[in-house]
């Protein structure tokens, strides 16, 4: 096992090159660099920028070097000092820019999956165990309107009913006493989790980022669970009079949860990344919408070190869930030994 | 144009009871300052203040009660929204046009407008205390705008021609502590509006940079050791230290600044606190110390409908509103006053043809009047206004809005009646023939298909439209949607066609403010590479791409020449007026609506909020709004 880990990593090296490179190719693929945008933004706001300023702002950002000088310096300088770069956007080192979004997202992506799980998973065992019941078809009918409502519409909605029936439209995750607290220093990103109103205006995010999600797992769990309940296993198990809730839990649920699990290998980046429509939709200042600007600007050293970060996190999850199934399922493990 | 005549003498009334109050502000000199800042380790209100003939009164309709914050809303990353409100200039403007002193006193000038003396206010401080003088304006503009320390290119403000034609950087000279002149090569009788233009402040405080232009001037230094330097103050290079500390200075943590508010905090924050500079120089007519407003608090928003959501639920104190959001806000309970501000845009639905597009059968087509004519009264502009501006605007050409310079009741009736027939007849004169599938073509057969280019969803239906009234009349049109960064990089390669709503012409004035009407660099959608030809006729360096404009267009490029290098105000305004009239004549922006008008949301407690503003950026948009004389009642 421990052989097996660590050649595992050693293939993560260059794999994340080759992401690297490909990602970086792929921000620089529309026409035009990060100066377009910003040209365009202070065009917009009506100042002019002229040729000389244009040509010294391009030779300050390295933007008159071919794609792949840019891609090498950038990576020699992640290799050799950790040094992610400097968002053009924000004006910042890349690192602290993400760092600055980092902790509430994954609060937010943390408080959404465990939604997601602790309600889909139960949900799907009990419909698939009381199968066409009413139970069952009401949860059903729940699901598919989860699944069905576009998120952001659906974020919308709550919004303007929490205007309707509060009269204060639940926006974001903070009130504004909290977020002059939070600029001012008079308050830690930790104290915010104590609060009431946080929780109040966190609903919103888990109603509508954990639905869609909490639907999905509830669809497989209970079409896993169905399928596991049909097996001779179950029939011998019953024939030989294990109880139904030893039968269910102890041996159905540990086989039906395969699919759940090896979907773990993206949660990980998810926790990273948070969602992107919804989270600009709900106002929250998170990871998803902070990579989302640094394309639309081509901010590529930010944009590129997100989805780096997401990519690196991909893998570290499927490596996880990997070491997971085979803890969980031992034919895997088994199978694994035979081949040896 | 009469309600702009009374307001100009109501406001030189006003003028005149300020000069009066100021008599009265010298003997009263009792001024008071808001509670917020009691118990701050300060020197007290009458010397923090200039001395007492240089304090700045303003007259303000109700004088205000301290009020503790307002809420503004800051969508995007512009620096500049909440640099416009908070903005301190040394001559702003009213809306009339003209100029008054600001940071400065006054000004006088010579006969020919080559010597300009400009007074300060004595005892006068930054945000920290320390005095404000003609050393902080000379070394702004010698030390840092001159030696490129801003990141900006010396404006044109400041540039004057000589004998030879060669423009030339005026001469500062500081006469005194509070006194300095500007000499010009020749007449500069321009100099104040344009300073307001481009030059909005004219001061940085020397206390404070010195020390880091020392780094930047320091040239035993290499370029690395001075990118280090920056860096260590968490910038990325020494450019970017300069441009933030000079140029966009304002959201600078503990920067001195003029300004009423200052930052504390990210400006890329959640919510950006600004609190009240304890040094501010103006006061009321009663002795307050302005600003009535403690703190402000910049909220961002991601989306619009936030925005919206803010303003009904009354978050936001004052926030800008699309006309289509209009009837959201009367219906709701909301407790904001809807204000309207004019315009200075020419219209608020438009096209421009790319008069130098690179199609070869195109170009010529394009670039005659007649086609341009065609294509405008081809359009059903009644349908475009009700459906598309709700009914706020009306048919309408392109043109100078009412009050503007140049403005004429004529030309904004231009080409607009809808009239199929004369369109056809304007279509054959222009070489065209009708194909037996009914569509125009070119006279060997090559079909004409127009291209209809946007960048906005919004522009969507306008293009629908436009297509309808098109096909109608046998014109074989496309429309397409393009992402902004892409439209700028087709404009830059000259690739754009026809463009919807795509830098509208927008102007107070064509002299102070060509650059988006005349082809002067690669500005102006219409004419992108005619520009470049420009360019390059002035300094030969053969840009590529640079097509050769036609005559009406080198004609017009000739009088702005002229209007550049003319030496009194009548010269300039007369050759502004001939200007106006090549683009009466040429129509280069087709207009389909009158202009918008633009719509706040104020808290209905707010006092003192303007109603007759106008909104341009060379007003400083929201900023004209005077916020330091603005406060809530409780």
């Amino acid at each position: 096992m421990g052989q097996y880990i660590l050649k595992r990593v050693l293939t993560f090296i260059p794999i994340l090159l080759i992401m690297s490179l490909v990602i970086f190719f792929i921000i620089q693929l529309p026409p035009g660099d990060y100066l377009t945008s910003y040209v365009a933004g202070l065009k917009a706001e009506g100042q002019i920028v002229d040729e000389s300023e244009l040509d010294s702002l391009k030779e300050r950002y390295g933007l008159d070097q071919p794609w792949f000088t840019q891609y090498f310096k950038w990576m020699w300088n992640i290799i050799t000092r950790f040094d992610f770069g400097y968002s053009f956007k924000f004006e910042a080192p890349v690192w602290s820019t993400i760092a600055s979004v980092l902790p509430m997202t994954i609060v937010v992506s943390l408080v959404t999956m465990l939604f997601n799980y602790l309600v889909g998973i139960p949900i799907g065992i009990y419909s698939a165990v009381h199968q066409y019941s009413i139970g069952d078809y009401c949860f059903t009918f729940i699901g598919f309107i989860g699944m069905a409502i576009p998120n952001f519409l659906f974020a919308i909605l709550l919004m303007y009913g929490t205007y309707i029936w509060t009269g204060t439209a639940f926006i974001g995750l903070y009130t504004s006493e909290v977020l002059v607290g939070l600029q001012q220093g008079t308050m830690q990103w930790w104290e915010v989790l104590g609060r009431g109103d946080f929780w109040g205006r966190m609903a919103i995010p888990i109603i509508v980022i954990g639905t869609s999600g909490t639907c999905g797992t509830l669809r497989s769990m209970r079409a896993q669970m169905l399928d596991e309940l049909g097996r001779n296993y179950v029939l011998c198990a019953r024939a030989k009079g294990v109880s139904e809730r030893r039968i269910v839990y102890k041996y159905c649920l540990r086989a039906a949860l395969n699919p759940t699990v090896s979907g773990l290998s993206g949660v990980l980046s998810h926790i990273f990344n948070g969602s992107t429509i919804s989270a600009i939709v709900m106002n929250l200042q998170l990871v998803g919408p902070m990579l989302y600007e640094a394309l639309k600007a081509q901010d590529m050293y930010l944009a590129g070190t997100i989805l780096l970060v997401m990519g690196f996190l991909i893998v570290l999850g499927t490596l996880l869930s990997d070491i997971l199934l085979a803890c969980l399922d031992p034919r895997i493990r088994f199978s694994g030994r035979r081949a040896e | 144009m009469k309600t702009r005549r009374i307001i100009s003498a109501l406001l030189a009334l006003v003028m005149l009871m300020s000069l009066a109050s100021f008599a009265s502000a010298e003997e009263a000199a009792a001024y008071t300052q808001s509670p917020y800042l009691d118990g701050q380790d300060l020197p007290a209100v009458a010397e923090r203040l200039p001395i007492a003939s240089d304090v700045m009164v303003e007259e303000v309709a109700d004088i205000g009660q301290y009020t503790d914050y307002i809420t503004l809303m800051q969508g995007g990353s512009s620096k500049w929204g909440p640099g416009k409100p908070t903005e301190e200039a040394l001559f702003r403007f009213r809306t009339d046009g003209t100029v008054e002193p600001n940071v400065a006193k006054g000004y006088e000038v010579n006969e020919d407008c080559t010597v300009w003396t400009i007074h300060l206010r004595e005892g006068m401080k930054w945000s920290d205390g320390v005095p404000f003088t003609t050393e902080d304006c000379r070394f702004f503009y010698e030390d840092c705008l001159l030696t490129g320390f801003t990141g900006k290119s010396a404006w044109e403000a400041v540039k004057a021609a000589d004998e030879n034609g060669e423009m030339q950087l005026a001469k500062f000279e500081a006469v005194d502590d509070y006194t300095f002149t500007m000499t010009f090569a020749s007449s500069k009788p321009e100099f104040l509006r344009e300073l307001a233009i481009n030059g909005k402040w004219f001061f940085a405080p020397k206390h404070w940079l010195e020390e880091h232009v020392a780094v930047y001037k320091d040239e035993n230094k290499t370029a690395e050791e001075k990118d280090a330097y920056a860096q260590a103050l968490g910038f990325s290079d020494m450019k970017a230290l300069g441009n933030s500390y000079t140029y966009y200075y304002w959201i600078v943590v503990g920067r001195p600044t003029l300004r009423a508010w200052q930052i504390d905090g990210d400006f890329n924050a959640e919510m950006c606190v600004w609190k009240r500079n304890p040094y501010y120089w103006k006061v009321d007519a009663e002795g307050k110390q302005l600003p009535y407003i403690d703190e402000l608090h910049f909220r961002r928003y991601s989306d619009d409908s936030q925005a919206l959501l803010w303003i009904m639920d009354g978050t936001a104190d004052i926030g800008s509103v699309a006309l289509a959001d209009v009837d959201t806000i009367l219906a709701s309970d909301a407790k904001v006053n809807l204000v309207e501000w004019s315009s200075t845009s020419w219209t608020s639905q438009s096209m421009q043809l790319n008069l130098a597009v690179k199609d070869d059968l195109k170009r010529p087509l394009f670039q005659n009047v007649n086609f341009r004519h065609a294509l405008s009264i081809l359009v059903d502009r009644a349908q475009i206004a009700s459906l598309i501006d709700n009914g706020y605007t009306d048919p309408a050409q392109s043109a100078p809005p009412e009050g503007a310079q140049g403005y004429d009741p004529e030309w904004t009736k231009k080409w607009t009646e809808q009239n199929p027939e004369e369109a056809a007849a304007l279509l054959e004169g222009c070489g065209l023939v009708k194909g037996a599938d009914g569509f125009w073509a070119f006279a060997d057969g090559t079909k004409l298909t127009l291209n209809l280019q946007y960048q906005n969803e919004a522009d969507a239906a306008l293009a629908e439209l436009l297509k309808n009234d098109f096909n109608k009349a046998g014109l074989d049109v496309t429309t397409r949607m393009y992402d902004r960064s892409i439209m700028e990089e087709m404009r830059a390669a000259n690739e754009h066609e026809i463009v919807l709503n795509y830098e509208n012409f927008d102007t107070v004035s064509i002299s102070l403010r060509p650059d988006y009407f005349v082809p002067l660099r690669d500005y102006c959608v219409w004419g992108t590479a005619f520009g470049l030809w420009y360019l390059n006729s002035l300094d030969g360096k053969g840009r590529e791409g640079a097509v050769e404009p036609p005559e009406d267009v080198k004609a017009m490029l000739e009088i702005y020449t002229n209007m550049k290098n003319a030496t009194t105000s009548e010269q300039k305004e007369e050759l502004a007026l001939q200007l106006l009239e090549c683009f009466r004549e040429g129509i280069y922006e087709i207009g389909f609506t009158s202009a918008n008008p633009a719509v706040y949301a104020v808290n209905s407690a707010m006092h003192n909020f303007r109603e007759d503003g106008i909104a341009c950026d060379e007003f400083r948009d929201l900023g004209l709004a005077n916020f330091a004389c603005l406060w809530v009642e409780k």
